[in-house]
């Protein structure tokens, strides 16, 4: 990145997001022209783009009796429908209702009606994504007791109706998930990657160890469904990941004959998940090895925790964000080496102006770095 | 060393820049920019930007307890201390203008003992809670009011001396209680006024009432963890208190049993609100250098409070919560090492009051550390590039895409060169200057050359569209041919004599590498590489025809002193050993590898022969000259070509090839061309840049339908295709189904006019899509278009005028016909008319698009052919759409078997959002022949759904709909 120097600043824009806890969780939807964020307040708020870099707040409304920890898009052609999942043990559907009629100061609000309510956890739902599109409309919930529970509407046009399909338990505390999207169903069956936030206390190892299959004290699991038996079943667990994960993410596959995926635990990971031919799996009964993985990545540049992590459209930019305030950019190089492209930090002088009054704008530094174990930013 | 001392920090909650540091001494502390203070002052830095100075201090000793008044008037920070003999004195430590009289004021009780806790009321500044021990005839918890019941400490002195017994002078207590108990520590609760918590007599937590001070209510509670009791900020109910190494949360309403008891691996030195934060308490341990912070999660069943939203909840928030039992709290635990060194061992902390998850932490050491806790900080990107994240404050930051121009990531770059219709001009070599890319550029260009040989005859036979030096080498049943063996000698170094090798195929793979055979085409290529100031590279190509006179020519001309040195050089050339050896030093020196190319040849050349002497079997090691890699490909594989006889060819090409596709050089397709054999080499490719777009703009432009339906190939198209659809840039994406489905006729220049995106259609006989009247349409802007017919028929539709919406819902069932009569003035723009469809589609004769004369709603017209009508229109009438059954029958097409389909698509396109999605309700549909493609239509209003489509996939992409703004 030689072209990248010191000088060159870039202009972040500060939304004021007027949630009355913290966010948890920001999603856009497939065209990036929307936005949804949760927080502990227990509101969620959408956001629409004007098109010129502005946003504009469209609607925010009470969906929960307790945090809201994540939102997630489904993709636009089932409509305007998102689900959110809470502490409050349920996960809920909501689909936006165009009613651009109503006049005065309630223009502008759209309507979000609850299509849905999945109360079949018991625990805390953790994690809610939509499945590919090409899958039909699924979801995929987990909990913190470590269900993993997919529902599907098989009618797309009734949002109200979501049969639960499958129930995977796991024994281990599951906080974050994330589905395969790859397009090529011939090529990949669908597939789940969940992550585990269980402690790594002695207890907790001796019961999954005492469980034959899961005889690896991973924290990340791989799940995939068998046209044939039509069932979940876990194909792997990732013993490169030892310590508790806090969010997983694969990247958009894009043509590519392996699978990307970003672990955020104690750091940033990216592990390269090659699929085994199956010429060459089935050898064992299908107990064989699925895949192969390899930790292509791992940055401790967040010190001892990170957040979250991100990918963009093409799955060659990372973001990934940890206790060290800041958000990290990685880029993948030629040959899938990875280094820092940037880092945003939020200003480490909080206080010297409350955050209403904070600038409007501000300006981040991109970071030059001819080594990316040297962090200027330290 | 410190330790062993006890330390304690304490901001004041008035003066939002001050603290005090309570060791031996009480120090009182500023904190400013280290910018604003390095110059004038000494300073204790306590984070990189922020300093510490001392602005008082005062000795400690007998000092007992220590808490700060929120008494806004206070231009100081006004300190009580308690005292060891159970005396609580008001002080400044800085000699100050005091407005309220209140520095050096003191209160005593009546039996002097330890005191143990003082503790301000904020919300009643003028209230002060003291804690003491035990007295069997005195209670434990005084409360004073500062204004009132004291004594100034002069006077005291004087009162003392004077006399001890004037009772009506001695300071009265606002309240007390405990008579006969120990107090160990109080703090004023944050739910109510005049509300005490205090920690007593090793078992209890008492909340008491002091509204009304007549009946002091109590409400008690016993626990071994009742010290430190902590009341939640922020008017909460919430109560921490902690024990040996467990914390413990409270309900003040329900004090019975704790909400949450919270273990810890060691004991517990400091249990904190968070005050700016609900629900965050942290919690530190003895000798631990992290803050452990727990985050309570509780969920609310309390339905009163979402009345105050129900309007914009709507029926969000139903009752079904209530029926279960609210699920008790739980805590996200979290611990925080302050600051990044890996730190000495805490031993106290305070919040800040005001700023955000601000706090100071003292280390064993003494050193002070001003440090924001970071909140979980989400991230997320959006599909148009842009980033967004969590900032402080409740606040999202969000960086536009600008900044992925300097970071060059590959998602900029194709996004770029698909706004430019990268991939989809007409002429292959076109795209080569839109990539902008030295390795792409080749690509493209490569492929145009092999069309173009393909075209001109040159060859044939190729199973592929795109042939490479591979594909022709081996055309004639697989590596079959000979090449007919030709020694030359070396015209201008007639004691030099070469073999090389000829045949038809051979010259193919020429042509492919743009050498040409003969001399003739060989001269254009050295005088273009000469032109573009490669002398060297033509001297090599010169030399390679075995034309070393003008090889030499060539350097002599040349602008560097060093070639025409380098040309003295070859035309020395000789067998002598001394030459030699001095060419194997010097070759591997020179900087050129074309100079070196050119020296080995010349020096592997084999010396004539007489003539009567048959040519010997030995065959000339060539390798030397191959291995130069930095010769381009095509002059190595062209060397290759000339001078290696069928065997080592075939092997130096096959062996060529798989280390380019194993290293996903896109040089490589020189050799592979765009066969099978590209595929493995195009997917490395891709893996290791990332550029789908490429490879998929290659495959749909050069691949044979064999090769398209490779499941590699598809996962190509449908990624890049998902890429453009998040984009919007349906025209790329229209353009590129349509090269996907068969490449248009030749005259067809697919350009995007700024105004309109057309939809993109393949496959199936006659579709026509019309929008009528409901849409609104902006002024010249186009409405819809539509795909595809008979594949590659385009036609365009562009309304003459426009009509609201609003216009629309006025006029009546009837009037609005006519008037999206008016509004269908189409106009087509260019049809083209591509290859025939199929083997079921007969030449029928094709309708010109203005097939649509009736809608009058915007509605998605579909006209298929008989042989799909039955099944359509049973499947129609099993989903039960109303709407589209009935419109059925109204079609033009009703005579000539003809199923009008109705799909119900956009009915009500009233916003923005609405036609921003209502696009994907006529999303790409790649059915299976013969197979019904359901098709889903969605959008912000009414659930529609419709099947569309039958035996010709019908592909109708992307109303444009959503480029509308308004």
């Amino acid at each position: 990145m030689g072209e990248l120097t010191a000088t060159n600043l870039f202009e972040s824009q500060t939304i004021l997001a007027d949630h009355k806890d913290l966010i948890h969780d920001v999603a856009y939807d497939f065209y990036g022209e929307r936005m949804a964020t949760c927080s502990s307040d227990q509101y969620v708020k959408v956001w629409d783009s004007d098109g010129n870099g502005g946003w504009r707040l469209t609607a925010s409304w009470k969906a929960h009796h307790g945090s809201v920890w994540k939102v997630t898009w489904a993709h636009p052609e089932f409509g305007q429908v998102i689900a959110t999942c809470s502490f409050d043990r349920t996960a809920a559907i909501w689909e936006e209702v165009g009613d651009t009629a109503a006049s005065g100061s309630e223009k502008g609000l759209r309507t979000w009606l609850k299509r849905s309510n999945l109360v079949d956890s018991r625990t805390s739902v953790t994690d809610v994504k939509f499945g590919p599109k090409h899958l039909g409309l699924l979801l995929v919930t987990c909990s913190a007791d470590g269900i993993i529970r997919i529902y599907e509407a098989p009618d797309v046009m009734n949002l109200a109706q979501w049969t639960l399909q499958h129930e995977i338990p796991t024994k281990v505390s599951i906080s974050c998930l994330s589905w395969n999207p790859s397009l090529s169903r011939v090529v990949h069956p669908p597939m789940l990657a969940v992550g585990s936030d269980e402690p790594n206390t002695t207890n907790a190892a001796a019961s999954v160890q005492g469980d034959k299959t899961t005889a690896c004290n991973g924290k990340v699991f791989i799940y995939e469904y068998s046209e044939s038996s039509r069932r979940w079943t876990r194909t792997d667990c990732l013993s490169s990941v030892q310590e508790p994960v806090n969010d997983i993410a694969f990247a958009p596959n894009l043509g590519r004959s392996f699978h990307l995926l970003a672990v955020a635990t104690k750091d940033v990971r990216i592990i390269k998940i090659e699929p085994i031919a199956e010429s060459a799996a089935s050898g064992n009964n299908g107990a064989a090895v699925r895949f192969k993985c390899e930790v292509v990545a791992a940055f401790e540049e967040h010190y001892s925790c990170v957040w979250r992590v991100c990918w963009n459209l093409t799955g060659t930019l990372l973001a990934s964000s940890g206790d060290d305030c800041a958000v990290r950019l990685w880029k993948m190089q030629y040959l899938n080496q990875w280094k820092c492209v940037a880092v945003f930090k939020n200003e480490p002088v909080p206080g010297d102006s409350p955050p209403q009054s904070r600038p409007h704008t501000t300006y981040i530094r991109m970071a030059t770095m001819a080594n990316p174990s040297h962090m200027p930013f330290h | 060393m410190m330790s062993g001392v006890k330390l304690e920090v304490l901001w004041s909650p008035v003066h939002h820049d001050k603290f005090i540091l309570w060791g031996p001494d009480i120090t009182l502390y500023e904190v400013s920019r280290i910018k604003e203070i390095e110059k004038k002052t000494t300073f204790t830095p306590v984070s990189s930007t922020r300093g510490a100075t001392v602005l008082a201090s005062q000795s400690a000793s007998g000092v007992r307890c220590v808490d700060i008044s929120a008494i806004p008037e206070q231009p100081e920070p006004l300190l009580a201390l308690g005292y060891a003999n159970g005396r609580v004195a008001l002080t400044t430590l800085k000699q100050t203008y005091d407005p309220l009289g209140l520095v050096g004021r003191e209160f005593s009780p009546r039996y002097p003992r330890l005191c143990n806790s003082v503790s301000w009321s904020h919300m009643e500044t003028n209230m002060l809670a003291v804690a003491m021990e035990k007295n069997r005839s005195d209670h434990c918890i005084l409360i004073w009011d500062v204004y009132r019941g004291s004594i100034l400490s002069e006077e005291a002195k004087v009162t003392d001396a004077a006399s001890s017994s004037s009772v009506t002078e001695a300071p009265r207590p606002l309240a007390e209680m405990g008579l006969s108990e120990t107090a160990h520590c109080v703090t004023w609760a944050n739910f109510s006024n005049r509300t005490l918590i205090a920690s007593m007599n090793l078992k209890y937590i008492k909340i008491f009432d002091l509204r009304d001070l007549s009946s002091k209510a109590v409400n008690m509670t016993t626990t071994r963890y009742c010290y430190g009791v902590s009341a939640e900020p922020c008017g909460g109910y919430q109560i921490a208190s902690r024990g040996e190494g467990v914390a413990c949360v409270w309900d003040a309403r329900a004090l019975q049993r704790p909400l949450l008891t919270l273990q810890h691996p060691r004991p517990l030195a400091q249990l904190q609100w968070c005050p700016t934060r609900r629900n965050l308490l942290v919690s530190l341990q003895r000798d631990s250098s992290a803050l452990r912070v727990y985050d309570i999660q509780q969920a609310t069943s309390d339905n009163k409070v979402n009345m105050s939203d129900s309007a914009l909840v709507g029926q969000a928030v139903e009752a079904e919560l209530e029926e279960q039992s609210t699920p008790g709290p739980s805590v996200i635990e979290r611990d925080v090492t302050v600051g990044s060194a890996p730190a000495a061992p805490l031993v106290a902390f305070s919040w800040h009051p005001a700023h955000e998850a601000r706090l100071l932490a003292v280390c064993a050491t003494g050193a002070l550390v001003d440090y924001t806790v970071c909140e979980r900080v989400t991230v997320s990107w959006g599909g148009e590039g842009s980033l967004v994240w969590t900032g402080g404050g409740g606040a999202l930051r969000l960086m536009r895409d600008d900044f992925y121009a300097a970071i060059k990531d590959i998602s900029y770059v194709m996004k770029r060169r698909a706004q430019t219709d990268y991939g989809l001009k007409p002429d292959l070599w076109q795209n080569a200057d839109l990539a902008d890319d030295d390795a792409l550029s080749g690509l493209w260009h490569f492929l145009a050359l092999s069309k173009s040989l393909v075209e001109d005859g040159c060859i044939r036979n190729s199973p592929w569209k795109h042939p490479g030096v591979r594909t022709v080498l081996r055309s004639v049943g697989d590596g079959g041919y000979r090449s007919e063996i030709v020694p030359s000698l070396l015209p201008d170094l007639p004691n030099r004599r070469v073999t090389m090798y000829r045949s038809a195929e051979r010259t193919r793979a020429l042509q492919l590498c743009g050498w040409g055979w003969g001399w003739e085409n060989a001269l254009a290529g050295v005088e273009r590489a000469e032109a573009e100031g490669t002398p060297c590279r033509a001297a090599a190509l010169a030399a390679f025809q075995l034309r070393v006179r003008t090889a030499l020519d060539v350097l002599a001309r040349a602008q560097s002193p060093l070639l025409r040195v380098v040309a003295l050089a070859l035309a020395g050339l000789s067998d002598e050993r001394l030459w030699r050896e001095a060419l194997g030093t010097a070759a591997a020196a020179l900087p050129d590898p074309y100079l070196r190319a050119l020296l080995r040849f010349l020096a592997a050349s084999a010396p004539a022969h007489p003539h009567h002497h048959p040519p010997p079997p030995h065959q000339p090691d060539f390798a030397a000259v191959l291995n130069e890699t930095e010769m381009r490909l095509e002059d190595r594989v062209a060397f290759a070509c000339m001078f290696l006889s069928d065997g080592a060819l075939h092997e130096y090409v096959a062996a060529t090839s798989a280390a380019l596709a194993a290293r996903g050089e896109l040089g490589g397709v020189l050799l592979t061309g765009a066969s099978l054999d590209a595929l493995p080499l195009l997917q490395r490719w891709l893996e290791a840049t990332g550029d789908v777009q490429s490879v998929a703009l290659v495959a749909a432009r050069c691949f044979t339908p064999d090769l398209l339906k490779d499941p590699r190939t598809t996962n190509w198209l449908d990624s890049y295709r998902s890429v453009l659809d998040s984009w919007q840039l349906w025209w790329a994406r229209c353009a590129l189904d349509t090269w996907v489905c068969g490449a248009p006729a030749a005259d067809w220049a697919p350009a995007a006019p700024a105004d309109w995106r057309p939809v993109g259609g393949r496959g199936g006989r006659y579709v026509t899509v019309s929008l009528g009247a409901q849409l609104p349409q902006r002024a010249g802007q186009l409405a819809a278009v539509v795909g595809a017919l008979c594949a590659g028929h385009v036609g365009v539709w562009r309304p003459r005028r426009r009509l609201g919406a609003r216009r629309a819902r006025r006029l009546g069932a009837g009037r609005r016909a006519r008037a999206a009569r008016r509004l269908r003035g189409v106009h087509v723009l260019r049809q083209v008319r591509g290859r025939a469809a199929g083997p079921r589609a007969p030449a029928r004769r094709l309708h010109a698009p203005p097939a649509a004369r009736r809608q009058d709603e915007a509605n998605l017209v579909v006209s298929e052919l008989p042989q799909a009508a039955a099944p359509l229109r049973r499947v129609l009438a099993a989903r039960g759409h109303g709407r589209g059954g009935r419109r059925r029958g109204r079609g033009r097409g009703g005579g000539g078997g003809r199923l009008r389909l109705v799909v119900q698509l956009v009915r009500r396109l009233q916003a923005r959002r609405t036609c921003a999605t209502s696009h994907q309700l006529v999303q790409g549909a790649h059915g299976v022949p013969g197979q019904f493609v359901q098709l889903s239509l969605r959008h912000a209003g009414p659930a529609r759904q419709a099947l569309v489509t039958a035996n010709y996939t019908l592909c109708l992409y992307e109303l444009e709909l959503l480029q509308f703004m308004w």
